[in-house]
């Protein structure tokens, strides 16, 4: 009887959110299928990275529709659910897209509000706009992933400042995709040269998961 | 045996409130120092922006002076736990929200300010400001989930009377719900 109580409650509970939260299964959480299964795992590789070299716990995930959910409610939803950061550093920071509402969002952790500012959030926005409008989402993510990176490593990356367009998307474009290309070429290689015995001990089948930061709301919307 | 007894009494107990009371209200409070620390963040942020609005808007005095009247109303209003009740946290919601409809005005009016719009600092401040609007409606959410919680337990039996045996806690007032509508249209600027 109390199992069935507890059945029938959980149900409750979980028909009360409009639109369900994805299972955390890794850096990038794509959904809405957005990225390669390259470029996936070449982005996958370098968030591992850097939260085994520096901490903070960067985290992607695109939807496809927010379903009239209100952005800002959800994104604040999933980083409660995923615990996104460690819990005395609370470094999470989450990058939101929901493709079919053309609506972007970085939320970032209290831990990391000191760096990643309100006004940077937006900045980093301004700098990914230009790849989505032209449907370059993967390279786009990547690219504001690698300026939040610098920016925690204490590095002065280019930001756009106001409102003015970037000189042109499509060089940075180019690069992104000659790194990424390149990036999985070199991995191959070095795969090739270590033999079997790493194939399957790093990597995407590692374990991913939060540590239970908290979140107050800090961060910049954006929508193109 | 008396141990026994006493065993098995604090183990009711211990699920009749006598410990979860005192924590929801410990969990009440720290969400509402967190509700009050956003709304201040937000005040904190107002003289900036008044102060590199100034230089443009020569002819704003009176939406000028209305944000500043509405800030110095909203500052005087601040309410501690302890003095939470309906009728102060009306107050409160009342003096924050005519501080968010002058702020609403004032950014209307800034659209007719093209060179005030492409103000590096003004622009960032204005990012700040909308990334405090969305705390403050985090802040408020967090703070209206305790308070369900708190008000459950020490209203709904069996923790209701473990509550009016021990502590004698008063329902805490919630938001409410035509103040929440006004928090979702807090002031947006696009750009």
């Amino acid at each position: 009887m109390k199992i069935l109580l507890a059945v029938l409650l959980s149900l409750i509970s979980f028909s009360s959110w409009g639109l369900s939260i994805p299972q955390l299964t890794g850096p990038v959480v794509d959904q809405a299928k957005l990225f390669s299964s390259l470029q996936k795992s070449n982005l996958e590789k370098e968030i591992r990275l850097f939260r085994e070299n520096n901490g903070p716990h960067l985290q992607v995930l695109t939807i496809n529709s927010l379903e009239d959910e209100i952005l800002e409610d959800y994104t604040i939803e999933v980083v409660e659910e995923w615990k996104i950061g460690d819990e005395e550093k609370d470094d999470g920071l989450l990058i939101f897209l929901s493709k079919n509402d053309r609506k972007v969002r970085i939320e970032v952790g209290d831990g990391l509000e000191g760096i990643i500012t309100d006004y940077r959030s937006s900045q980093i926005i301004e700098l990914m706009l230009p790849y989505f409008k032209q449907g370059a989402f993967a390279a786009g993510i990547t690219a504001g992933t690698m300026t939040i990176m610098k920016l925690i490593r204490g590095e002065n990356p280019d930001l756009p400042k106001g409102k003015k367009e970037k000189e042109n998307p499509i060089i940075t474009l180019i690069f992104f995709l000659f790194v990424i290309f390149f990036g999985a070429f070199g991995k191959r290689r070095r795969g090739y040269l270590s033999g079997y015995s790493s194939f399957g001990s790093s990597g995407s089948s590692s374990s991913w998961g939060g540590g239970g930061g908290s979140f107050s709301g800090g961060g910049s919307s954006g929508s193109w | 045996m008396k141990v026994i007894c006493l065993f098995f009494i604090l183990i009711n107990i211990s699920g009749c409130g006598i410990q979860s009371i005192p924590k929801a209200a410990n969990n009440v409070e720290s969400h509402w120092a967190k509700v009050q620390n956003q709304y201040q963040r937000r005040m904190d942020l107002i003289p900036n922006i008044l102060n590199s609005v100034k230089g443009y808007m020569k002819h704003e005095s009176s939406t000028l002076k209305a944000v500043v009247e509405a800030r110095a109303k909203a500052t005087s209003s601040n309410v501690t736990f302890n003095n939470l009740n309906e009728g102060s946290l009306k107050k409160f919601s009342q003096a924050q929200g005519s501080l968010d409809s002058a702020l609403s005005k004032l950014m209307v009016v800034v659209e007719k300010y093209p060179n005030l719009k492409a103000d590096g600092q003004f622009n960032k401040l204005i990012h700040e400001l909308e990334g405090t609007e969305n705390r403050i409606a985090v802040a408020r959410k967090r703070y209206i989930e305790s308070i369900e919680n708190f008000n459950n337990l020490i209203t709904v039996p069996p923790t209701s009377f473990t509550n009016s045996f021990f502590y004698h806690h008063t329902k805490k007032p919630q938001f409410e719900v035509d103040n929440l509508e006004e928090a979702k249209k807090a002031p947006k600027v696009e750009f």
